[in-house]
C-alpha cells in the first residue's frame, strides 16, 4: 500500500525512508526488535554505543523509574566494535533500513580509530559520536562539555571516515548552541540532541542512591519540553540538520521536534514501554500528514511560528 | 519467541496481604511458556504516557490452555495498578521472556523448591512438570505470617510434601526457611539433592551458600529492576563469575555457583 505522503528525509546525502529512527542504547544492535516487527520499516536505527574494546558497564542498580521517565546508569556496556562488525553487522544486511553506528571513545585517538574500523562497511550509513554519556568517568561527557575537545574529536573523526558524522550532544550545559556551533565548525554533518539529563534518585529508607553509579541519565517524557527547546535553539543557530530526541512517545511528540527544527527524530525510552512504539510513530506521522493535507513531511521541519 | 500483545483479564482473585492472582487470556504466550519464564505487564491505558511508564516483570504462575496467571503483590505504583484491574480490562503483555528452569537436573534427585514470599509464583509450573516427569518434589515455603503463605493449597492439592516456615511462627517452623532447611534435609534420609529457589535476596544468598558448600546443584531465579524485559535496556544486570549478565535474557534462572552476591 503506497502512501501519497512523502515521509522520506535526507541527512548529509543519506536518504531515510521516513524520519523515525530508534535511539542508541534503547534498541540493542537492532536484531532484538526483529522478533516484534519488521525493522525495515524504520527510517533507521542507532546502534548501542560502540567502544574499541568490549565494556562491562556499571554494577547492578542500573535503572530506576521516575515520574514520566527513568534514570539509567548502564555505563556503556557493549560488545566492542570488532565483535559488532563480525557478529552483528552481517545479520543487519537483510534489513532495508539505515544503520547509524553510535561510537564512543575515551580519547580523540579512540574516536578516530573507531571511525577507521567502521569506514569499510557500506551497511553503516552514518556515524553518531557519543560525546555526551553522563555515566562513565573518562571520555563521554567530557568531550560534550569542552568545546576544544569536541572540536578535536569531530575533526579527527571526519579525517578518518567517508561517512556522514552526527554528533550527539549533552543537554547538561549552560548554552547548548555553543558546543553545537563548534561541532558544525569542526565539520559535523548533523547534530543529535539531546542525550539524557543528569539526575539522581534516593531510597529514603536506606538513605542510599537508587543507582550504583549515584547519578544517572534521565530520559522519557519528563525531559521532552527541555529537549524540544534545545532543538529549537540549535536549529536556529546552525545550518546542518538536527535530529531530535527526548521522550518521544507518539507522532504528536515527534512532530513537536520536527516543527521546532529537527529533520528527523529518534525514539528511545518508548521502545521499552512498547516495542512497537517507533512503528506507531511512523504510522501516526503518515496519518497526521494525510489529515492535514501535507504532501511532504519536509515541509513541517522548522515550521514553528513564533511571531504574529 | 516473545509476543507483544493485548490480553483480556478474565479473573482477579483477591488474596491476603495485597496479593492477587490475575488470569489473562493470552493463547500465543501461554502456548510457549516454560516453567520459570516471565511476562512484562501493564494495564492498557488510553494515556499517551502510561503512569507508571514501564511494565512490571511477573513470573507466569500457571497455565491453563490459552490462559495464563500471574501472582501480583501490590507494593508500588506499577503492581498496584495491575492489582486494581477488573475482569474485561485489557493489559499489554510481552512474553514469554527469559530462560526457564532446567528440568533435566531433577532426574533421580530429591528436589527441593525453596521459596520465600511471592517467589512461590515462579515454581508452580515447575512443580507440575517435575511431578509429571515422575520426580520427587518437596516445597519449602517461607513467609512472614501464615496469611502470607499464598497459593499453598495448590501445592497441597498436588500432594507435595511441604515444609512451611513463618517469621512469627503463625504457621509451621518459626524462623527463616533457611534456618530449618538443614534439619529438614536430614529428616528426609536422602543424600542426593537438587535445589530450585526463588525469593528475597537474603534467602537466595543463604540457600546458594548452603548448596555450594555441600555441592548440591542449585538453580536460582533472580529478580532485578528492568525496563524492557528482552535484553536491550541492559538495566537488569546481575554480577556473575562470567561477568555482568542480564536477569531478563540470560536469566532469570542462574546456577547458584555462577552468582556473585552483594555484601549484605
Amino acid at each position: 500500500m503506497e502512501s501519497k505522503v512523502n515521509l522520506a528525509v535526507e541527512i548529509a546525502g543519506v536518504r531515510f525512508k521516513n524520519p523515525v529512527l530508534t535511539a542508541s542504547g534503547t534498541f540493542g544492535y537492532g536484531l532484538e526488535f526483529a522478533q516484534f516487527f519488521d525493522i525495515s520499516r524504520l527510517g533507521g536505527f542507532c546502534t548501542k554505543g560502540l567502544s574499541l574494546l568490549p565494556m562491562a558497564g556499571n554494577p547492578p542498580g542500573r535503572i530506576v523509574e521516575t515520574p514520566a521517565g527513568m534514570l539509567n546508569a548502564i555505563g556503556l556496556e557493549n560488545v566492542g566494535v570488532d565483535c559488532f562488525i563480525v557478529e552483528k553487522l552481517p545479520l543487519l544486511e537483510h534489513y532495508d533500513t539505515q544503520v547509524v553506528a553510535n561510537i564512543l571513545g575515551k580519547s580523540v585517538e579512540e574516536f578516530a580509530e573507531l571511525a577507521r574500523r567502521l569506514d569499510p562497511f557500506p551497511k553503516i550509513s552514518s556515524l553518531e559520536l557519543n560525546i555526551s554519556c553522563p555515566n562513565i568517568k573518562e571520555g563521554g561527557i567530557h568531550f560534550g562539555h569542552d568545546p576544544r575537545m569536541a572540536f578535536q574529536a569531530v575533526a579527527e573523526v571526519k579525517r578518518n571516515t567517508t561517512k556522514p558524522v552526527w554528533v550527539k550532544l549533552s543537554p547538561n550545559v549552560t548554552d547548548v548552541t555553543v558546543i553545537a556551533k563548534v561541532c558544525e565548525e569542526a565539520g559535523a554533518d548533523a547534530l543529535t540532541l539531546v542525550n539524557t539529563f543528569v539526575g539522581m534518585s534516593i531510597d529514603v529508607y536506606r538513605r542510599r542512591p537508587m543507582l550504583s553509579n549515584v547519578t544517572g541519565g534521565l530520559s522519557g517524557p519528563a525531559i521532552r519540553p527541555l529537549a524540544v527547546r534545545m532543538v529549537y535553539q540549535v536549529a536556529k543557530a546552525v545550518r546542518i540538520p538536527v535530529v531530535g530526541i527526548g521522550g518521544i512517545m507518539c507522532a504528536r511528540d515527534a512532530l513537536e521536534f520536527m516543527i521546532a527544527g529537527a529533520t528527523a527524530v529518534q525514539v528511545g525510552t518508548a521502545n521499552f514501554t512498547d516495542p512497537l512504539a517507533a512503528v506507531k510513530v511512523i504510522e501516526g506521522l503518515e496519518e497526521f500528514c494525510e489529515d492535514q493535507g501535507i504532501s511532504d513531511i519536509n515541509s513541517v521541519v522548522g515550521s514553528v511560528v513564533t511571531r504574529g | 519467541m516473545p509476543h507483544a500483545l493485548q490480553a483480556e483479564l478474565i479473573q482477579n482473585r483477591r488474596l491476603p496481604h495485597d496479593n492477587c492472582l490475575l488470569t489473562f487470556r493470552a493463547p500465543e504466550i501461554a502456548r510457549e511458556t516454560l516453567p520459570g519464564q516471565f511476562v512484562m505487564a501493564a494495564p492498557k491505558t488510553h494515556q499517551v504516557v502510561p503512569n507508571p511508564l514501564l511494565k512490571r516483570a511477573l513470573a507466569v504462575y500457571s497455565l491453563d490452555r490459552g490462559y495464563l496467571a500471574v501472582l501480583v503483590k501490590a507494593i508500588g505504583e506499577g503492581t498496584l495498578r495491575l492489582a486494581l484491574m477488573q475482569p474485561g480490562h485489557q493489559a499489554n503483555l510481552i512474553g514469554p521472556l527469559g530462560n526457564g528452569f532446567d528440568l533435566t537436573a531433577a532426574r533421580g534427585k530429591t528436589n527441593y523448591l525453596i521459596v520465600g514470599g511471592v517467589g512461590i509464583a515462579s515454581v508452580y509450573l515447575l512443580a507440575q512438570k517435575l511431578k509429571q516427569q515422575g520426580d520427587e518434589v518437596h516445597l519449602l515455603y517461607g513467609a512472614r505470617t501464615a496469611a502470607d503463605l499464598v497459593m499453598v493449597e495448590d501445592f497441597q492439592a498436588m500432594g507435595l510434601p511441604l515444609f512451611i516456615a513463618t517469621d512469627d511462627g503463625s504457621s509451621g517452623f518459626k524462623g527463616f526457611i533457611t534456618a530449618g532447611l538443614g534439619d529438614y534435609m536430614k529428616s528426609s534420609g536422602s543424600s542426593n539433592f537438587n535445589f530450585y529457589t526463588c525469593g528475597p535476596e537474603p534467602m537466595l544468598r543463604a540457600v546458594s551458600a548452603l548448596a555450594c558448600a555441600q555441592g548440591i546443584p542449585c538453580q536460582v531465579s533472580v529478580e532485578a529492576r528492568m525496563a524492557c524485559g528482552f535484553g536491550v535496556c541492559l538495566g537488569c544486570s546481575v554480577s556473575t563469575h562470567d561477568g555482568n549478565r542480564l536477569a531478563c535474557s540470560d536469566g532469570p534462572v542462574f546456577e547458584a555457583r555462577e552468582l556473585i552476591w552483594d555484601k549484605p
